[in-house]
């Protein structure tokens, strides 16, 4: 059975990617049987250019093939006895069918494996050889030389294979077909695809994602299993190239490539292990200490340098040995934990692990020629199926993290929306608050104003009339005022917008009646004045009662058949002068700057940062009053505590 | 008495709840020859309802009727009696209301608080066909014009027929108003009778009035409640 099951596999491949090769004009002949002949011999010599068959030990034995030349595990003591290397010069020799036409013929070796190297002779002529090292001559490359490529040359019917081995290492040949070029290009390339390509491809994309999960922990230190997965994809490449490297001389020394091919997998193993951990959380002392042993003594013991002591070559199939033991107690390890601590991720690349356990197991069988070597190392797919997983992974992370990020988005709108609540809560309470203070302020300024001017006429004018000095005229007269001094508190309170003379209008509307029926005329001489920005209601209502007071005493005191009003400015003050044409007061009525009304407009004037003056001679008293452009600092703070 | 005027007496028609007021006006007119009180309503379906009858030359609302508001009233009369002067009486300080009733066609207005002699004048002038303005009224008319003029641009070089504009002389009584002087300083400062300058002040009202209808249709239709 695993003889036949890479052909199985090809014939399905063929089915789905060469459906063109069908098409072949003359059976392909498939040669599986040989002659074998074994020559001992020392070191190695180049192949010849001609071979004459008759020349070589008539010693041929018949064999089938494939054909395996086994290798001894437990390397000989004979080895190092000389300096020299013990090799053997194995041939075979294939005898062809007389070719049906002259058409040209490629011989297609699917495997050749061994150590040393190759040379193929067409009746005796060479036509092809190997020219990679001992070690690395790129025995997992399949072969397709043309047989009679060159001119006047016809189908050979003897075909002659020179390999030359180290004497302990073992080697093979699958069989071999000879076909014309077309149909056995699929063969050849399909083979060549999964031998080559396909691992070479996959370990190069697993690398890729090996590096993305590099950079994600250059930016996410915290999160190692990204850096450790970046380690695994290094150390599956450098493996990897163990299987498709070699075709050429390498430009490195032999050994320390096949010293680094070799580590690699305990790498891998050592690596996969502390992954394994940091999924599933329950790390294991002696294991980590295990295989932390087992890759350095692997890694000391394979080193070039220790070769006179041990051979490396010899000792791989027990170094492979030993990694799949490790390997397998790693997986094993790694899925048993993961399983308790229900780790998916965990138990997914234990599987993995395992799975490449398998195919490490398969593969060393087939390193060591327990399995037919036209088997196909498996190996290098395990790469392809950590790349899912680790892909997988990363999708899931990946939604996961989007998904915090909307519902961590969804909480941060949701707290921006509280916040903006709470805001504006607070900002409404700010606002009411002011409000009660603008309501309070403005409710303190007008019973001040009703103290001060209604108020007390009314409960003087209720004394005199508890009395009985209270006349109707008295009375009428009372009540006029009153009803005058609400007017100007409630014009006071239309906003005026700065407008002085505005403001002074309406003073004059509603005193009009009252000078008309005392038979005062009215000079209104006003000019133009600037605006007063800081002409506020209460302000404004300041100005109206010092003018008002102003008409009052000259209605009350003075003998005025006239009164003229003027305005002035300057830069920095508006001046209001009200000039009447009584007698003016004596020395003796200068007393009343002691009275509550003169008292009343000085304070009232320098609330509001104003100068109010007198200047009174026999022909009449001149008041003026003096009010600054720019609000004062005195005005606007003295406004908060009228007494 | 009456011989002292030739025409015929100023028919009178109160519209008012407030029972001091009415004796108070009753009391005026037994006093004034050229005045008859024709009749006293006191609410605002009776006012409605009179508007049905022969048309009086002032009729004088107030605007707190007990079924309403004299707002109604004055803007019915206007439309039914377009002759008649309507006065509305108001407390002082009520800028607003009085606003909004030379809107709906008041073309003058009644501070509830004059003397006796003042509310006579006060109707003989607003029959002469003057009208009352204080300075913050004038102000507030200053006001809503030029809002209309920066509101719409394109009709400074284009004027608009619909839409009531005030001329240079009628914006120049309002701006000597707000500035304090009275309409016998205002006639000499522009060179005018006293009379021209009370007719001013009427032109400017019904303007108001006007520009307030054209607003409301430029508003219903910018708002789609009337075909274009």
């Amino acid at each position: 059975m695993p003889k036949q099951w890479p052909e199985i596999f090809l014939i399905i491949a063929l089915l789905t990617v060469c459906i063109p090769a069908a098409t072949a004009t003359e059976l392909p002949v498939h040669i599986t049987t040989a002659h074998i002949l074994n020559i001992p011999c020392q070191d190695f010599s180049a192949p010849p250019q001609v071979v004459n068959e008759q020349l070589l030990p008539d010693k041929w034995s018949t064999v089938n093939l494939p054909h395996a030349l086994t290798r001894q595990l437990i390397p000989s003591s004979a080895l190092h006895e000389h300096e020299r290397t013990a090799t053997i010069e194995t041939w075979y020799r294939l005898q062809l069918p007389a070719p049906a036409s002259e058409t040209q013929k490629q011989l297609y070796i699917p495997r050749w494996k061994t150590d040393g190297n190759l040379a193929i002779y067409a009746d005796g002529q060479l036509i092809y050889m190997s020219s990679g090292g001992v070690y690395w001559n790129g025995w997992n490359i399949p072969l397709s030389i043309p047989l009679n490529a060159t001119a006047n040359t016809s189908s050979p019917s003897t075909i002659l294979l020179r390999i030359q081995r180290p004497s302990d290492s073992g080697g093979g040949i699958s069989s071999i077909w000879v076909q014309e070029s077309s149909s056995l290009n699929w063969r050849y390339r399909l083979r060549y695809l999964l031998q080559v390509q396909l691992p070479y491809t996959s370990s190069v994309v697993f690398l890729a994602v090996g590096l993305f999960s590099f950079f994600v922990w250059c930016r996410l230190r915290s999160e190692h299993s990204y850096l450790l997965f970046f380690f695994i994809s290094i150390a599956s490449f450098i493996r990897t190239l163990h299987y498709y490297v070699g075709e050429r001389e390498l430009s490195i020394a032999e050994s320390w490539f096949s010293w680094l091919t070799i580590n690699s997998l305990f790498w891998m193993v050592l690596v996969t292990h502390f992954f394994l951990q940091s999924l599933h959380h329950r790390p294991s002392r002696w294991l980590s200490a295990l295989v932390i042993l087992v890759t350095i003594v692997a890694g000391v013991l394979t080193l070039p340098m220790l070769s006179g002591l041990l051979n490396a070559y010899a000792l791989s199939p027990l170094i492979y040995f030993a990694l799949i033991i490790t390997g397998s107690l790693v997986a094993g390890f790694g899925a048993y934990k993961s399983k308790q601590e229900n780790c998916n991720d965990g138990l997914l690349l234990s599987g993995w692990a395992i799975a490449g356990m398998l195919l490490g197991c398969h593969d060393w069988l087939l390193q060591n020629n327990y399995l037919s070597i036209e088997s196909i190392y498996l190996g290098p797919y395990s790469n392809i199926g950590a790349f899912l997983i680790v892909m997988s992974i990363i999708y899931r992370r990946f939604l996961k993290a989007n998904e915090s990020v909307k519902s961590t988005n969804a909480s941060l709108a949701f707290r921006l929306q509280e916040r903006e609540n709470e805001l504006k809560n607070s900002h409404q309470r700010l606002r009411e608050i002011e409000h009660r203070q603008t309501l309070s302020n403005e409710r303190q300024r007008l019973m001040q104003d009703m103290h001060d001017g209604m108020g007390s006429s009314l409960i003087i004018a209720l004394l005199e009339a508890e009395k009985g000095h209270l006349d109707a005229s008295s009375l009428t007269d009372v009540l006029k005022n009153c009803i005058e001094d609400l007017k100007l508190t409630i014009d006071s309170m239309e906003p005026v917008e700065a407008d002085l003379l505005l403001l002074m209008a309406t003073l004059r509307f509603r005193l009009t009646p009252r000078l008309e029926s005392a038979g005062i005329r009215l000079r209104w001489d006003i000019q133009n004045v600037p605006a007063l920005d800081w002409l506020d209601p209460r302000n404004a209502l300041h100005i109206l009662r010092i003018l008002q007071e102003t008409f009052s005493n000259i209605i009350k005191h003075t003998n005025a058949t006239e009164i003229r009003i003027t305005t002035s400015s300057d830069a920095t003050h508006v001046r209001v002068i009200i000039t009447d044409n009584g007698q003016g007061f004596t020395a003796e009525q200068s007393a009343l700057f002691n009275g509550k009304g003169l008292k009343n407009q000085l304070r009232r004037a320098a609330s509001i940062g104003a100068e109010i003056l007198w200047h009174s001679t026999t022909a009449g008293v001149t008041v003026t009053l003096t009010l600054p452009i720019v609000a004062t600092k005195r005005h606007s703070k003295s406004a908060e505590c009228l007494p | 008495m009456r011989s002292e005027n030739d025409s015929m007496p100023i028919r009178v028609i109160l519209v008012e709840d407030d029972v001091t007021f009415q004796q108070a006006l009753r009391h005026t007119f037994s006093t004034a020859t050229d005045m008859q009180l024709v009749a006293v309503l006191s609410t605002r379906a009776e006012g409605l309802k009179m508007l049905n009858q022969a048309p009086a030359d002032v009729l004088l609302v107030d605007l707190g009727l007990p079924d309403g508001s004299g707002i109604d009233v004055i803007r019915a009369a206007h439309s039914k009696w377009p002759e008649c002067n309507i006065m509305v009486s108001t407390a002082f300080g009520d800028e607003m209301h009085v606003m909004q009733s030379l809107e709906a066609g008041a073309t003058g207005y009644l501070l509830k608080d004059s003397s006796t002699a003042s509310i006579a004048s006060e109707i003989r002038s607003l029959h002469q066909g003057g009208s009352p303005i204080s300075p913050l009224i004038a102000r507030q008319i200053l006001m809503r014009f030029r809002h209309e003029d920066t509101s719409q641009p394109l009709a400074a070089t284009s004027p608009s027929p619909s839409r009531a504009r005030l001329s240079a002389r009628e914006q120049q009584v309002l701006e000597y108003i707000t500035k304090g002087f009275n309409s016998d300083e205002i006639a000499e400062l522009m060179g005018v009778s006293r009379h021209t300058v009370l007719t001013f002040v009427r032109r400017i009202y019904k303007k108001l009035e006007v520009s307030s209808k054209t607003e409301a249709i430029y508003e219903a239709r910018s708002q789609g409640l009337l075909g274009a």
